[in-house]
């Protein structure tokens, strides 16, 4: 086998490919796709969401909007804070559904009193 | 195009950062070791650890990587996920305890319950999104990020040595932690190493190099108090190596990796926090120093991404590079029978074990996890103890010592 070597320059050298990019996880590779699309689409969103926030900072403040600035705007401390937690609260919400405890359904509903569930 | 670094003022002195948020020891006369609080981090100390992304949108899709995994971790773990795991492994005939199983097959009998198998898409499905959000930002800005490179290669501070007629070991240049190239095999791999770690896979535990500059402040140093040299071995994209270097700003400190690409941006990064690291291409288990010639020697996360035979050969290595009295934290994962860490021989545990060697692309993890290093730093001629994890987790930091 040849020796492995690397680039003088950058430092980059041949590297032996993974099969991770292959795998299903679910019952079919269609719902392992649907499932990551899913995912990068719930990214583009929460992306975007918090582009909608810097901009309203920066409208509510200044009335105006520089591109530069957008892009180099950095929230404060509260503020990241407060995005993080709704950035979570978002997450929660959306992926904990595939997660869900599942059962094959009795052929008639449930019997049988449960506690209830909060105070009005 | 903008400087990535300097998006939004980065301090240029790392002197001044360390004066303001350190005092300076007393217990050892002859060497400055510098105290930081890794939980109490001083404004600049932040602005010169953060990551800079030039675009917004970039920066979003990270913090949504985030988020997932923070959910993830979180949701995994949490009491309703346990007791649903546990009633489905005993509703199907499974035992809670020991199982005579192998890893691959626990694993599959998991993703067979349809929240561990969701959970299971979730995590990899994340993972590869936030590498591939990441190397699409590298590549897009390709000309930026290597010009950025090419200034401090030769400028410094802190020397870079790469080692173009160095044989890679095959073992090192495999696909780990399913990064695209690998270690060695994408011109930008330190770069994404270290943002995507900061900026999304610690959940915001180590946004600014915490977990690093925790576990340089808590390392032991010899006996006889000074420490001129340190090594860190497999520094990857440098964060330890620099937080020594905050800790011990007079010492002479290498962080050495095999990967070219990450030395060349672990070298760039110490560069523009103006630390003078040296950095080189080079083996742990042929490290080409001198005998005798380091204090303190430093590893975390190494040895679980060697073979077996190479982990035993760090170990005579660094037995010979070391200085007698010299001191080597060695941090790495759990072995798979330690019940801290939620692994163990049961099905649960063992299907972790094999989520992370076979889908988190760990090909030396799964023999780690069932061997020795301790006992083979024992029979390099190292005295070994093993101390609490600094960072309060389970994986215990190991001190080696070289007999005087
Ligand atoms: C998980 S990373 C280490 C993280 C790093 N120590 C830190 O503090 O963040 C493992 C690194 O070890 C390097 N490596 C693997 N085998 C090596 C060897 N035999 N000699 C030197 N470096 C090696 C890899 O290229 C990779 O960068």
């Amino acid at each position: 086998m040849p020796e492995i070597k690397s680039d003088p320059k950058t430092g980059v050298a041949p590297f032996i490919k993974g099969d991770w990019n292959k795998a299903v996880y679910l019952d079919s590779p269609h719902t392992d796709n649907l499932m990551t699309a899913f995912l990068g689409l719930s990214g583009e969103h929460w992306a975007l969401r918090r582009r909608m926030m810097v901009l309203e900072t920066m409208l509510a403040k200044n009335k105006s909007v520089d591109l530069a600035a957008l892009e180099a705007f950095e929230p404060s401390a509260e503020q990241k804070v407060a995005w993080d937690a709704e950035r979570d609260d978002f997450i929660k919400r959306i992926f904990t559904v595939f997660t869900r405890e599942t059962t094959k359904q009795t052929a008639d509903v449930p019997t049988g009193a449960t506690p209830p569930t909060g105070k009005l | 195009m903008t400087d990535h670094l300097n998006r939004r003022s980065v301090l240029a002195s790392a002197v001044a950062v360390a004066a303001a948020t350190a005092t300076v020891g007393e217990a050892q006369a002859k060497t400055v070791d510098v105290k930081i609080d890794a939980n109490n981090l001083s404004p600049e100390m932040k602005k010169k650890h953060a990551v800079r992304f030039p675009k917004l949108d970039d920066e979003g899709r990270l913090n949504f990587s985030e988020g997932i995994r923070r959910w993830q971790l979180a949701d995994k773990e949490g009491k309703a996920a346990v007791a649903g795991r546990q009633a489905y492994l005993e509703s199907t005939g499974h035992s809670l305890g020991e199982t005579k199983l192998s890893h691959e097959e626990a694993w599959n009998v998991l993703m067979q319950y349809p929240p561990y198998a969701a959970r299971t898409r979730i995590e990899w499905a994340n993972h590869d999104l936030m590498y591939e959000n990441m190397f699409s930002h590298l590549h897009k800005n390709r000309d930026m990020y290597l010009a950025a490179m090419d200034a401090t290669d030769k400028a410094g501070p802190g020397k870079l040595e790469l080692n173009p007629d160095m044989a890679l070991p095959e073992y090192t240049t495999h696909e780990i932690h399913r990064m695209p190239g690998g270690y060695v095999g994408d011109p930008f791999a330190g770069f994404a190493y270290h943002w995507t770690l900061t900026e999304a896979y610690y959940g915001g535990s180590s946004r600014y190099d915490e977990l690093h500059t925790r576990m340089a402040q808590a390392c032991r140093v010899p006996a006889t108090g000074d420490v001129n040299r340190i090594l860190d071995i497999g520094c990857s994209a440098g964060m330890s190596t620099t937080a020594f270097k905050e800790r011990f700003p007079d010492a002479e400190v290498w962080g050495i990796d095999v990967a070219g690409p990450m030395v060349r941006y672990a070298h760039h990064r110490s560069a523009k926090m103006r630390l003078g690291c040296n950095f080189a291409q080079r083996l742990a288990e042929d490290s080409k120093f001198p005998d005798n010639h380091f204090d303190v020697v430093f590893d975390f996360l190494l040895t679980h991404e060697v073979t077996i035979a190479a982990a035993k050969k760090i170990a005579s290595e660094m037995f010979r590079v070391m200085r007698p009295g010299a001191v080597w934290m060695h941090n790495d994962l759990p072995r798979e029978d330690n019940p801290k860490a939620g692994l163990g021989h049961t099905i649960e545990g063992k299907a972790h074990v094999w989520n992370t060697h076979r889908h988190n692309y760990e090909p030396w993890y799964f023999r780690y996890a069932q061997d020795d290093f301790p006992g083979m730093l024992k029979a390099a001629g190292f005295d070994v103890q093993v101390d609490n994890d600094p960072r309060g987790g389970f994986i215990a930091a190991v001190y080696a010592t070289k007999p005087v």
